[in-house]
Formats: structure tokens, sequence, C-alpha cells
């Protein structure tokens, strides 16, 4: 047997530590909030609107794994679609800069507009992992918020986020809020599991207690079987947020 | 190479499913002129979760051949740390079981099927660039098991009738468990190696890495299994159409001697050492380890570091168990 090469260091080697360089890449995990903040969301929902999701950033900060892989994308459509965030922005980002008093309910619901924002991010914004390159992101979490009577053409930009056959949506469930839910509305429009929620302060809570929830687990993701055509689980909805069959 | 002791190291067995595990584990042996260090950390989000280590290592050697596995329980399913102690150990020893008994010769050639002939890397996936699919193999195996096993070609063929075995032992274990083989879903890597002639037979199913470290500190990712877009997902040896996405390759001696360090590892290292920036990480990763590695003289030192660094190096996002066995020799010690 050949010689150990060995150190040249004074230190006592029991006490050396490895000093070995890993990639800066993070694994991301993108959720999209698309919220439904037209004028139909006036008085007491926009305002339940804004506590859920300061209530949700609350809840996110507070869960140290979560908070260091989520990204945030928020879209609001009320009058015209606007992508708040303008983009995906690290969690810390939005926590410290997203002011939920920014979240006014106005004009018409042009769900489609907010879709197109959607995929314009998807293929931008997400990241596939390349061997020596980046790391990919987890598959994005996406939560739409609507009563369920867009007032643009949606039907286009579904189909398109349906024939993705990369970076594919697999995690989007949509909830009808608000005053007057079109519940046939919402089933065509869903692409994944739709929810319907009372229309009080208590169930927003709710609802935004259980985005939370889904994203604390979905940022534990735990090695699942078979090629990722699967939906992340996710826990059960809470009290208040029916399942539209 | 006469006078070589044996040895057993990494994660026991388990017997039952009461079988407690360590979080952390480091061990050592020699394999002249072979060093095996390797090392298990439980990770952060076990931890936080109050769930135990998943992933496993075993490395085996008979005086000859040497056998190393690691595998990574998936986390979704309770039983997995079991399965994944229970196929690395089963996976060695059926390959020192299979080398032992098949005398192989001194080279290794190619499969034949008929007209189709391949060289030695065998793809799990069909017919990627001709060549031979593991279904195609398997008829060979199955239809021709003594004379494979006499002829050439072991090692491919080895490799994968150890890891059937490997799968139906843990299938025996199961059912004496009353649970399913999916209860301990896990991935599996395993390599056999003759310190000898350094021919040397790799086997991947799911996530993880096994790379060499050449003589011109290049790293090489040694199998290439199919894999998922999709992080969260992988490929596990339990699940039902298996062989599909199970890569197998065998390395001639001379293409063997080119490397003087081998890694094999479970997704929570390789996540951190093949993604960047910066965008030759992976080179970086590999050169510093083997310095780091052999920086002691000690085996058992240079595990317990192993084991203080795996369990304890920062990387954003990287909370998973985290498994790594090195395979070194030093540089002068090739055979011609």
């Amino acid at each position: 047997m050949s010689e150990h090469v060995k150190s040249d260091s004074e230190t006592t080697p029991e006490t050396v530590e490895m000093k070995v360089a890993v990639g800066e890449g993070e694994r991301r995990l993108p959720v999209y909030l698309l919220l439904d903040t037209s004028g139909s969301m006036a008085g007491a929902p926009i305002q339940a609107l804004r506590l859920g999701v300061e209530q949700f950033k609350k809840e996110v900060e507070s869960d140290p794994f979560a908070k260091e892989s989520v990204y945030m994308g928020i879209v609001t459509f009320g009058g015209e679609a606007e992508f708040v965030t303008k983009g995906l922005v690290p969690f810390e980002e939005f926590y410290g800069e997203f002011r939920t008093d920014s979240l006014a309910a106005d004009g018409q619901t042009p769900l489609g507009q907010a879709l197109w924002l959607l995929i314009e991010s998807l293929d931008k914004d997400i990241r596939s992992s390349v061997k020596g390159g980046e790391k990919g992101d987890w598959k994005p979490l996406i939560f739409i918020l609507t009563d369920g009577e867009p007032t643009d053409e949606w039907q286009e930009p579904r189909q398109v986020i349906l024939n993705r056959t990369s970076k594919k949506v697999i995690n989007m469930i949509t909830v009808g809020c608000g005053p007057r839910i079109n519940e046939q509305n919402l089933k065509d429009i869903a692409i994944g599991p739709t929810f319907k929620m009372d229309n009080d302060d208590a169930s927003f809570k709710r609802f935004f207690q259980w985005v939370s929830q889904s994203v604390r687990v979905a940022s534990k993701a735990v090695s699942q079987f078979g090629g990722g055509d699967k939906p992340t689980n996710l826990p059960p909805p809470p009290d208040g947020i029916q399942y539209i069959p | 190479m006469d006078g070589q002791v044996s040895f057993k190291i990494g994660d026991k067995i388990p017997h039952a499913l009461e079988d407690k595990r360590q979080d952390n584990l480091g061990e050592s042996a020699k394999a002249a002129p072979f060093f095996i260090v390797g090392a298990s950390a439980r990770g952060r989000l076990h931890y936080h979760n109050d769930a135990p280590r998943d992933d496993a290592f075993a490395a085996r050697f008979n005086g000859t051949w040497l056998a190393v596995a690691v595998a990574d329980g998936a986390g979704s399913k309770s039983l997995s740390r079991h399965g994944a102690s229970f196929l690395t150990n089963r996976l060695c020893s059926r390959l020192l079981q299979a080398t032992g008994l098949s005398n192989i010769p001194g080279h290794h050639t190619a499969f034949k099927i008929g007209n189709q002939q391949t060289n030695d890397v065998v793809h799990a996936y069909p017919s990627i660039d001709g060549k031979m699919t593991i279904q195609q193999l398997g008829e060979l195996v199955v239809v021709d098991d003594e004379a494979d096993v006499k002829g050439q070609n072991q090692l491919g063929s080895i490799m994968l009738k150890a890891f059937r075995q490997a799968r139906i032992d843990l299938g025996r274990f199961a059912k004496r468990n009353t649970a399913s083989l999916e209860d301990f879903h896990s991935t599996l890597l395993g390599l056999v190696l003759n310190t000898e002639t350094m021919e040397m037979g790799i086997g991947q199913i799911g996530d993880g890495l096994m790379l060499g470290l050449d003589d011109k500190e290049n790293a090489i990712i040694l199998a290439e299994p199919p894999s998922s877009d999709d992080p969260a997902a992988s490929y596990f040896v339990t699940q039902e159409d298996w062989e599909q996405y199970l890569y197998v390759k065998a390395m001639t001696g001379k293409e063997v001697n080119q490397f003087s360090t081998f890694y094999l590892m479970t997704d929570g290292v390789a996540n951190d050492c093949q993604y960047g920036p910066p965008a030759n990480i992976l080179e970086i990763w590999a050169r510093d380890m083997d310095r780091e590695i052999r920086l002691v003289p000690s085996l058992e030192v240079t595990a317990d570091r192993l084991k203080n660094y795996l369990a304890s190096y920062k990387a954003k996002g990287s909370f998973d168990d985290r498994t790594l066995v090195v395979i070194y020799r030093n540089r002068g010690d090739k055979t011609t």
C-alpha cells in the first residue's frame, strides 16, 4: 500500500473541517396567487382579501424552510390584469415590500389577461434543471381566487396552459369567492380541483391559512413516485372551503 | 491481492420494522489498492419533521471484489428507510455472491443477441443509439442464465441480476412484515469493482450521482439513468415498471484505470454539487472533496470528518438527507 498524503497544517487533523465548495444554485418553490380585484370584490371582500394575504405572509415567514424556498408571483385582475410583483420574487422581498393595502377592488374581471401574464411568467421565470447549470424549480403552486364571472376571453389561455408539454402546470387550484359565485364557470375555468368559499372574513382567513399550509407542505417536498405528472399532495381544505365536484 | 481482509461497513440490514438507525453514520475500510470512506447524515428537514434518516449506504469486500451501494428512501413512504438499508446491503451481498460464483475473466466484451451487437453500455431506455434495451438483456439473462454467467459480459448482467435479486429479497422482507414493496420505495445506486483487474459494473435507478475523477482532474458522470424534469419525482427500484428506468454499465479495467476516485451519492449531496453557479461546480466539488478525503492519514478520522461535513454544511434550500461514499486510491497505485 502506498502512503497517504499528509497534511502540512499544524492544526490537529481531527478538528479540521472539510472545505468543499457547493453550488450556489437554489431550488425554488414558485407560488402564484391570481387574485380577483374586480369591482364585485369592493367592500368587505377586498378587505378580507388584504387581511388574508397579510396572514399568508406572516405564516410563511414563520417557516424556516418555506421562506427559504418560496418565490412569489402576485397577479391581480380588476379593471386590468397586473403582475404586481413584476414576476417571481424571493419571499423575503415579497414579505418586505408587498403592501396589502395596495389591493383595491375596481373595474371588470379580466381573468384571460391574468392567465396570459401567468403563462409569460411560467415561460420566462420557471427554471428547469440543467446539469452543470441551474438547479430546477419545484413544480409551481398556483391559486386562482375569483367569483367565476370573467369579462374577457379566458378559454384560449386556459387551453395554452393545458397544452403545455414542458414546465407543465399540475398544481392549479381554483377557488370561488365573493357574493355571486358562478360555479359552472368556475368548473369550466379550472385546471385541477375547484372549490368555493363562504363570503365572510373567517372563510378568507381560512383560505389563506390553507394556502400557507399548502406552501409549507410543498416546500418540504418529499420524493414521490413517478415522472412528475402527479400533483403535489396538499393538505385538505378547511371548513368553509367546499369542493365543487 | 493476497491477505486482504473482507469487510462489511455502512448501515445495517434491518431485521424488523422496529429496528432503529443512527442519525449520522461515518465508516471506512481498505480494499487495497482502494480506500473506502462513507458517511450518511440526517437532513435538516428530517430533524424538523421528527423523521428518521431515509438514506443508507453499504460496502462489502471479499478480498478481491468490492461492492458499494447508496440509496435514498422516498420521504413519502414511512418504511422507506428500511427499503434503503435493506437494498444497499442486499445489492452488495448479491453482487459479491454472483462475482464469487462467476470466475470473471480478465476482460469484457459486448452483449450479443442475434445480429445485434452492443458495446459495454447497456441503457435502460429503449433502443437509444441502437443499443440493447434492458428487456432484451433480461431475455438473454433469463433464457441463457448459466451461459451468461460463465461467458462474457458478466458485469452488466451480474449487476442487473443483483438488482433483481435484491428487489425480490426486499419483497420477501415486506411480505414477512405484512407490508407491500411500495411501502419501501427507494432509489438504488451500486457498483462492483474487481480490485485486481479493475473491471467495474455500475447500476443506478432514480436520483443520485455516480462520478469519477480522472487523472486530469476531470469529473466524469458515470451513469445517466432516465430522470424526471420534476425535482420532487423520482424512480424507485420498488416500483412496478422499474427496469424501464434502470441504467447498467460495465467498464473495462482500462477505462477504470483512468480514475483515481469514485463518488456514489444520494440526491441530497448530488443536488448541491452539480448545479451552479459557478458553472463548473461539479469539477470544483470533486477536486475539493478529493483533496479533503486524502488530507488526513487516518481513515477513521476521515470518515468522521466526512460525516461531520455532511451533517453541517450549508447550502440554500438543501434540507435533505446526505449520503456519500468515496472510493479512492493513491495515484501511483495503478495497475497496468
